[in-house]
């Protein structure tokens, strides 16, 4: 535990200017904070001895300040002094205290800010294949509540246990100061409060947790119940649910109520400590105020001077009402920290569970990196080649992927395409094809010596140079909310014609955010058109600028593909990846697609799959995939003649073609 | 996430309404069955209040009368009290004195630890009340919205709002309902205590709280704005970190990572600039606040100081005269004036709190307003039993405005016919069956059950009637035996034993561990396609409805089950009327008519040697899907999480039309076909 503490302090060392000014800012605080019920005993004791029947000398303020100012009225009263003083020390306590608040919270937003920062581009880093098995709301979860959460202790957290601290050093002084036995006598109930707080706390956590476990119960039940609606209503079974989800969430009004009749204990059991606390005062410091006023009364009836009474006053250790007043309120400055250090502690404790997460995935490495010593290759012709390729996702990739018992992804694949040709994939899913395409611009790894490109091994590449090489359409496409222009100028690389040199200025605005220069807007339309897409997108009011995504348009799955397209090759690639992406387009549209993709692509290599043979007819060569291995390749009419699984796909394309034609 | 932006628009457009009022007194009308239990809640709440602020009292008189600094009306009225137990308490002896005080400090102290014991136990005994009604009134409303509302919002949305949102409005009602209350009553004690004991005085004291309450103003008009623009940065930074995290793949191919940290540095540098901004606005406000507080203890210790100078060495009578006061009284005040600014900062605070409720609120309530589409016209009629004519006369029905899925279908089934529905993605058939089912209400046209208009009758009683076996079977969290008889604890355990062992399911079940009491896990993704199909048949069986709708499943299974599943079938349609959507080749042949649909029309109609003799629609539909089968239904290769999965597919490739949508692979499926060959023959 102590060591976790102080690996989290750890993160604070860049900070410790902040953090040390702001503590700074804390102590000021606090000793003047603790300084102010020991003006309202001096007001009292000047009262007290004003009036008579105090038994001190007064307050010290008396001996310091002309007498004009305290106490002989002649100057707006004999009080004003006092009220004065109070306010400007809590003032000052406040002006210390901004201080304190901001360099604690710049300090911990500082902290978090980087930490995020250091999470999001490490996330933004890892191996697709982590990305395949952990939930992107996972890694939200992560860069939010936990990241919340330890900010929470950071700020507030170390804040007050430094304050708790503080107290703990200060207040007894003044304490003891009044009177050191009653300073003893009072503490005894105190440290009880800690131990109940931890006692309580530890019981409250038990029944909210049995409180939280029935809650996912209830969430659990609604879950089944509305996913499950179709099942429900075709039953008409509505009653029993509602009847289930009433009485599970009877239960949680029981266990909430539970937790309730404890958790309703925790504020009065702390007045009840303190209570036992007053009752001691009001006894024992009531007796010794008394005492001293016997002693007073004696010794002023012998004919003593004030200072000969107050000094026998202090060593019968009998107190003044001022003292007797201001103890009460030292006593209060106490319990708040005792208070605050069991949530010190639930604190630290939360910031611990979280932290750990965050580390854990900081510290999973990248499988896919950069190669130690990338080869002399800064730009690529196209050629690419694959050499007995076996490929598995190993090995907790393929348990998640559920292709479980199967071993390789991929196995005896060779094959080789000149720059500028064209190679088509078919086969049935889960055959490999998309893997085979992941492999090439290393969104998988491939195992050495069997993709190359250029003749040079991809783990040679700089992924730099790998990725603006390659223009990739990926299955699943995915734009973001951002307006269509800036989609498809992700597609750009810096240093471009295209890009403005401007300084990216307030990219706020989102993820994209690429200033374009007039020509890099006239390159970008032109690819839309080649993808056919442009027609589309002049349809929209705002066309180019239209916003996609939940706040603006949703795209149809053929727009979303065609705006695929457009982006990828607006990269001019060298090698272009097309991983299914003509599914949703018809096959008019399509034509038209691969006739303008004909022109861009002349000089570049283009890897195609599909399930159409419209649309892999063309190509230079065609290979057939199943369970990872080449089943049957050549071209078109090669293909066609040896009545296999090629052939059969395009029978049944014919067949759907007819069947589409008939009304 | 999408769920969260779509809250994120909400709670902008809420924010700028915080106290709605319809709002409000639409959530009072849920706190209205409990009166008695506010009345009890809002009485402990004034004594809890009115225990809080005597320890100020005890104290002053305590100064006043033990050490006997002078009189005054808290020491008045504590010897008053103290007077019931013998005469004038200034006349008591010291030591008891001191041990009066102290009796009066526990009691008061230990009845405040059981008052806001029983007051907070009470109030969120209240709140849980409220809570469970609203819980199960917005359950039970959404369990019998139509299907489309399933449709337009996903799962994860709606259990949000059953369990989340109602859970926010629990911390309104126990946290700031509560403690507001409180804080309320405590103010209005002080400033009365404060009047009674001296007006004069208590005039100056309380002569800060304008200025506290300009302060607050000011605190709350600067912090609304910058906590509005530090959620909106916050808003913009999630966005931007889940859509580059669900946008991953495509950020690494196109090398974007460092970009994407520019953007990072640029878009959180503003966010924690917002965030700073708001906690300013709160380091302000606390000095400020704290110094005005100040001043009203420092009033006290100046004027209430000179008072007590005024009247040195006076009798009472004179004091009073010329607005002196004792010690003790001057002690009250102090204790008071720190007590009183407390409650003020809470309130502020609390504030947020409620604000968080109300968006719930609005959430909730948003559902609750949701209108059934299909529901019981007035006047609906039990149907009874039906005996399995089902009809349709014209139907027209379309999911979107202009996109007719169904064109005008008419046809006939006999009571205990059983009828297969074939055709492409998109021709209608599943909105054939969600039409008999009453899923749906068509837009032209019949839907007739036992020559019954079935718009005419009660849901329930309707469906009463039919059973449907979805294509993917849905398992619920529970036993097997609950499965079947879905919580109808009417159906006898035999019958449910029998209907297993009818379709052949008992054999599975019985190598179970517990058999029938076996608990389902993972959804029933321990069981196999055809252990599933067989659940479901069985769970049919049990109902043993007049009519059986039956999407056929198109998961591929071994030779075996395929004949087990036949037979079951045979069991399961006999007597009733059956209509199934039919995959495999041996369900059509044993079908009495095949129903062929094609673009929202009945195109063909036959058995299926005539339906092969025209050489029509039917003939390529069965060389399509029933020979040789190959798997060309898509699934992303490269399997996709979290949102992203939930996103529809990109649509059908041209071959995903025909219906062999098997998980296989060629071989498998090749198989497949051969058993359906087989089996097929023995019909």
């Amino acid at each position: 535990m102590i060591r976790r503490l102080f690996h989290l302090l750890s993160y604070c060392k860049p900070y410790w200017r902040l953090y040390l000014a702001g503590t700074l800012a804390l102590v000021m605080v606090d000793v003047l904070d603790t300084f102010t019920p020991q003006l309202v005993k001096w007001t009292i004791d000047h009262l007290m001895f004003a009036t008579g029947g105090g038994v001190s000398a007064g307050s010290p303020l008396q001996g310091w300040l002309p007498s004009a100012w305290v106490g002989d009225g002649s100057f707006m009263g004999g009080m004003w002094i006092y009220g004065v003083l109070y306010v400007i020390v809590v003032a000052l306590t406040g002006v210390f205290r901004w201080f304190m608040s901001m360099y604690y919270s710049e300090g911990a937003v500082n902290l978090t800010h980087d930490l995020r920062g250091r999470f999001f581009g490490h996330v933004q880093r890892l191996h697709a294949g982590y990305h395949d098995k952990t939930k992107t709301g996972d890694l939200m979860t992560l860069a939010t509540s936990d990241i919340n959460a330890s900010r929470e202790f950071f700020w507030v957290g170390l804040l007050i246990g430094f304050d708790t601290l503080l107290y703990f050093c200060i207040v007894p002084i003044y304490m003891a100061d009044i009177n050191p036995k009653l300073l003893l006598a009072s503490l005894l109930t105190l440290p009880l409060i800690p131990v109940i707080v931890a006692r309580l706390a530890k019981r409250i956590e038990k029944r909210y947790d049995e409180m939280q476990d029935q809650l996912s119960l209830v969430a659990e039940r609604a879950r089944e119940s509305f996913a499950g609606s179709k099942v429900i209503k075709s039953f008409t079974r509505e009653d029993d649910e509602v009847r289930t989800f009433a009485r599970l969430s009877g239960e949680y009004r029981r266990r909430a109520l539970k937790l309730a009749a404890i958790e309703a204990l925790q504020q009065p059991l702390l007045v009840l400590m303190l209570a036992l606390a007053d009752l001691v005062v009001v006894l024992y410091g009531g007796w010794l105020v008394l005492e001293g006023f016997t002693i007073q009364r004696e010794m002023a009836a012998a004919g003593h001077s004030a200072a000969e009474i107050d000094a026998a006053v202090r060593s019968a250790g009998a107190i003044t009402v001022g003292g007797f007043i201001a103890f009460f309120s030292y006593l209060i400055r106490l319990s708040g920290p005792m208070i605050g250090l069991g949530w010190v502690i639930s604190l630290f404790q939360r910031a611990n569970v979280s932290m750990q997460r965050i580390e854990e995935v900081l510290q999973t490495k990248p499988q896919i990196a950069e190669p130690e010593s990338p080869a002399a290759l800064s730009s690529i012709r196209g050629e690419i080649e694959v050499r007995n390729l076996r490929f598995a996702f190993f090995p907790d990739g393929a348990a998640h992927n559920g292709r479980g018992t199967r071993e390789h992804a991929l196995q005896d694949i060779s094959l080789r395409v000149a720059p500028g040709k064209t190679l088509a994939i078919v086969g049935p899913v889960g055959s490999g094809k998309s893997t085979l395409l992941g492999l090439i611009p290393r969104l998988y790894d491939p195992p050495a010596g069997t993709v190359f490109i250029d003749g040079v091994d991809v783990r040679e590449i700089s992924l730099g140079v790998l990725r603006t090489q390659i223009g990739s359409v990926p299955q699943e496409t995915f734009l973001f909310s951002e307006t269509i222009l800036q989609n498809l100028a992700l597609g750009l690389e810096g240093g471009s014609q295209y890009r403005d040199s401007a300084p990216e200025s307030n990219a706020s605005t989102g993820i994209l955010n690429v200033p374009l220069t007039p020509e890099g807007v006239e390159w970008l339309k032109h690819c839309a058109r080649l993808s056919q897409v442009e027609t589309d997108i002049l349809a929209f009011p705002k066309q180019y600028e239209t916003l996609l995504g939940e706040k603006g348009v949703n795209l149809s799955g053929g727009q979303k593909q065609r705006v695929a397209i457009a982006r990828a090759i607006a990269r001019k690639p060298a090698i272009l990846l097309l991983d299914d992406c003509l599914s949703a387009v018809d096959t008019q549209t399509e034509e038209a697609i691969l006739h303008g993709l004909r022109d861009v692509m002349k000089d570049r290599t283009t890897l195609i799959v599909s399930h159409r043979v419209s649309t892999v007819e063309h190509a230079d060569e065609i290979i057939v995939l199943n369970e990872g291995r080449i089943v049957e390749r050549g071209r078109h009419e090669q293909l066609l003649a040896m009545h296999g699984y090629y052939h059969e796909l395009h029978r049944k394309q014919q067949l759907e073609q007819e069947l589409a034609s008939t009304d | 996430m999408s769920d969260d932006f779509e809250d994120d628009l909400l709670e902008e457009r809420i924010k700028t309404n915080v106290f709605d009022p319809v709002l409000l007194r639409r959530m009072l009308r849920y706190a209205l069955p409990y009166k008695g239990r506010i009345v009890a809640g809002l009485c402990l709440v004034l004594v809890s209040s009115a225990l809080a602020i005597s320890p100020p009292l005890l104290v002053g008189a305590m100064v006043d009368i033990v050490f006997g600094t002078g009189q005054s009306t808290p020491g008045h009225a504590v010897a008053r009290v103290l007077g019931l137990f013998g005469g004038d308490v200034r006349g008591w002896a010291d030591r008891d004195k001191l041990i009066a005080f102290g009796v009066l400090f526990l009691f008061v102290r230990s009845g405040t630890f059981f008052v806001d014991w029983a007051n907070t136990y009470v109030l969120t005994g209240f709140g849980q009340r409220v809570l469970y009604d609203i819980r199960v009134q917005l359950f039970t409303h959404i369990q019998n919205l139509s299907l489309s509302f399933f449709h337009r919002n996903p799962v994860g949305r709606l259990v949000n709002r059953v369990a989340y949102d109602v859970g926010a409005l629990e911390r309104m009602f126990s946290v700031a309902v509560v403690t507001l209350c409180k804080d309320a009553m405590m103010l209005t004690g002080i400033v009365v205590m404060l009047f009674i004991i001296d007006v004069q005085l208590a005039l100056i004291v309380l002569s800060v709280i304008p200025f506290m309450v300009i302060a607050t103003l000011i605190f709350r008009k600067y912090s609304r704005g910058a906590y509005r623009r530090w959620y909106t940065a916050q808003s913009k930074l999630n966005a931007f970190m889940a859509e580059s995290m669900a946008g991953v793949r495509v950020v690494q191919l196109f090398h974007k990572q460092m970009r994407n940290d520019a953007s990072y540095e640029s878009i959180a540098s503003d966010f924690r600039t917002h965030f700073l901004a708001q906690r300013r606005a709160w380091a302000y406000f606390r000095p400020v606040a704290t110094t005005l507080s100040a001043t009203g203890i420092g009033l006290v210790l100046w004027v209430c100081g000179d008072a007590v100078l005024r009247g040195k060495g006076m009798e009472p009578a004179e004091m009073a005269v010329i607005g002196a006061i004792s010690v003790g009284v001057l002690v009250t005040y102090l204790q008071y004036a720190e007590l009183f600014f407390t409650p003020i900062r809470d309130i502020t605070e609390k504030f947020d709190i409620v604000v968080g409720a109300m968006t719930s609120a609005e959430r909730i309530f948003t559902i609750l307003d949701e209108k059934q589409d299909v529901q019981n016209l007035p006047g609906a009629q039990d149907f009874g039993r039906a005996t399995g004519e089902v009809v349709f006369d014209d139907v027209q029905f379309e999911y979107k405005a202009d996109e007719p899925v169904l064109r005008g279908v008419s046809f006939r089934i006999e009571p205990g016919q059983t009828v297969a529905i074939v055709g492409h993605t998109g021709a209608g058939k599943t909105t054939i069956i969600n039409l008999v089912s009453r899923f749906y209400d068509v837009q032209g046209g019949r839907v007739l059950v036992d020559g019954r208009n079935t718009r005419d009758y009660t849901l329930k009683s309707l469906r009463r009637n039919i059973a449907v076996v979805h294509q993917d079977v849905f398992l619920f969290a529970g036993t097997v035996l609950e499965n079947l008889r879905l919580g109808d604890e009417s159906i006898s355990r035999e019958r449910v034993v029998e209907a297993c062992a009818a379709v052949g399911a008992d054999r599975f079940i019985q190598r179970l561990p517990g058999g029938l009491e076996s608990i389902v896990e993972e959804g029933g993704k321990t069981f196999s396609a055809g252990e599933r199909q067989l659940l479901s048949f069985a769970r049919a069986l049990v109902f043993d409805p007049a009519i059986l709708i039956l999407d056929e499943a198109t998961s591929s299974i071994d030779t075996h089950t395929e004949e087990v599943i036949q037979a079951a079938l045979k069991k399961l349609t006999k007597g009733r009327t059956s209509i199934v959507i039919a995959h495999r080749l041996s369900t059509v042949q044993r079908a009495d008519r095949i129903l062929v649909m094609h673009k929202g029309k009945l195109a063909e109609q036959g058995t299926h040697q005539q339906l092969l003799a025209e050489r029509g629609i039917y003939y390529r539909l069965y060389q399509l899907q029933y020979s040789a089968l190959d798997d060309v239904e898509k699934e992303p290769e490269i399997a996709l999480n979290g949102e992203l999965a939930t996103l529809p597919r990109t649509s059908s490739g041209a071959l995903r039309t025909a219906a062999a949508a098997t998980h296989g692979n060629v071989r498998r499926a090749a198989e497949d076909a051969g058993n359906e060959r087989a089996s097929g023959a023995d019909v």
